[in-house]
């Protein structure tokens, strides 16, 4: 028990070096998703019939597939075409592919909760059309959509755990690699859910304190 | 275009083969969730804040939890501690207790949005708690979280691939078999999506249909 108990303790630091990364992971495809989702709700909002009809499909068929298969696709798809794609790229690339089509919808959501006066007011006062999406619509659709932010940040947090599959050293490998070293799979990946638990708890305050200072409700 | 239906010729079988397992495990976990989790919604009704805080632990460290790691925790942990489970089985209790705790949370926001007036009017008219809960609660919950119930479903389909991990034999792991065996990568790919899409999109047209269903029998 005791000796089980070192064992846990000396490979402790070399599983909480997977937290960066399992953080840096998500962040990145967060963040390079919600420019592709905004996008994706811009094609859906025009006129251009085809745009619309891609965005769609785009949607469509990154939320009716496992994100899973979404993963080893973009890794070893290039790969057997001759373009090879490092794992950490490709981890990043899926996610925030994935998470692009969810936030599209979370932006639609947003969008439709504006009033409509709110541009026709920005026409009648001459400002441009760009310059109301901008200034007007984006900052209170992020306001609007801060929740379900932070709510699919924890998703694809969550989902992040399978890019160990294609062999980035997240918290999930470390984890592998030490049960594979020590045997004790018990005790490591209680840890590791631990540690996944927190850092998602840590994710849903910081959360609250946002929506909190920036609510649309507390103006 | 030879080479293509040469290749669903050869491979087809196996691919719905894993296709099938996906549908059945699915059907157990689903189903399995939604019941467990109904279980662990009635028991958070019990007003003591001992089990309130139990229900609190228990539902965030699920959500909280990679489904990934649930597994790893049931299929190599289980062992150690005498719960020797085939993967087959892991996975559908992954499943299970992954999908309980959203369920359960749904049901409770449904449970919480149904007017008081509408109960206490109930109890006015002295019908009975049996009456309240059948006749009243559960009608309302049900077209309440019908789309809620439905997309947490979808979710826990696309969550099954990971089941391929443990080696489970569902579609994702006979895909990556596939590949394996044939290096040809593009088409497996393209039919498990296929697939996969197609499972979502009935589970989706299902929920549609039965939400009209309830909603047409609404009784107010």
């Amino acid at each position: 028990m005791i000796s089980s108990y070192e064992a846990v303790l000396s490979h402790l630091p070399f599983l909480l070096m997977g937290i960066p990364v399992t953080l840096g992971v998500s962040l990145t495809a967060i963040v390079l998703g919600s420019i592709g989702g905004m996008l994706l709700n811009l094609m859906m909002l025009t006129r251009n019939r085809s745009g619309r009809y891609l965005a769609r499909a785009y949607i469509s068929i990154f939320r009716g597939t496992p994100v899973l298969l979404q993963l080893l696709v973009v890794y070893y798809v290039p790969g057997s075409m001759g373009f090879d794609i490092k794992p950490f790229p490709a981890a990043m690339l899926a996610l925030a592919l994935n998470t692009a089509a969810y936030q599209a919808e979370i932006y639609r959501g947003g969008f439709s909760l504006i009033p409509k006066g709110h541009m026709e007011a920005a026409k009648v006062l001459g400002i441009s059309h760009t310059q109301a999406f901008l200034r007007i619509q984006v900052p209170q659709v992020y306001r609007l959509v801060m929740p379900s932010l932070f709510n699919e940040l924890i998703l694809v947090l969550k989902a992040s755990s399978l890019v160990s599959i294609i062999s980035v050293v997240d918290l999930t490998r470390r984890a592998q690699e030490i049960v594979s070293a020590t045997q004790l799979p018990i005790e490591i990946y209680i840890i590791t859910g631990i540690i996944y638990i927190l850092i998602n708890m840590a994710i849903a305050r910081i959360g609250l304190r946002i929506e909190k200072t920036m609510g649309v409700y507390n103006r | 275009m030879m080479n293509l239906i040469h290749f669903y010729m050869e491979n087809g079988a196996d691919l719905l083969q894993g296709f099938w397992y996906t549908i059945q495990l699915c059907f157990l976990g689903v189903l399995g969730a939604a019941i467990f989790g109904a279980i662990i919604f009635l028991l958070s009704t019990i007003k003591l804040t001992f089990v309130t805080w139990l229900y609190r632990l228990y539902v965030d460290s699920v959500r909280g939890i990679p489904l990934l790691i649930l597994l790893f925790l049931l299929y190599f942990a289980g062992p150690r501690v005498g719960l020797l489970l085939s993967a087959y089985m892991c996975g559908v209790v992954g499943i299970i207790v992954y999908g309980s705790a959203y369920f359960s949370e749904i049901y409770r926001a449904g449970y919480a949005s149904i007017p008081t007036g509408q109960i206490e009017a109930a109890r006015c008219l002295g019908i009975g708690r049996r009456h309240i809960l059948f006749r009243i609660r559960l009608p309302y919950m049900s077209s309440l979280l019908l789309p809620q119930v439905t997309n947490q479903a979808i979710v826990l389909i696309k969550e099954s691939a990971v089941l391929s991990v443990i080696t489970v034999h569902e579609l994702t792991f006979v895909t990556g078999d596939i590949i394996n065996r044939t290096y040809e990568v593009v088409l497996p790919y393209v039919a498990a999506g296929l697939l996969y899409w197609i499972f979502v999109q009935a589970v989706d047209t299902i929920g549609q249909f039965a939400e009209r269903f309830t909603h047409s029998s609404r009784i107010y």
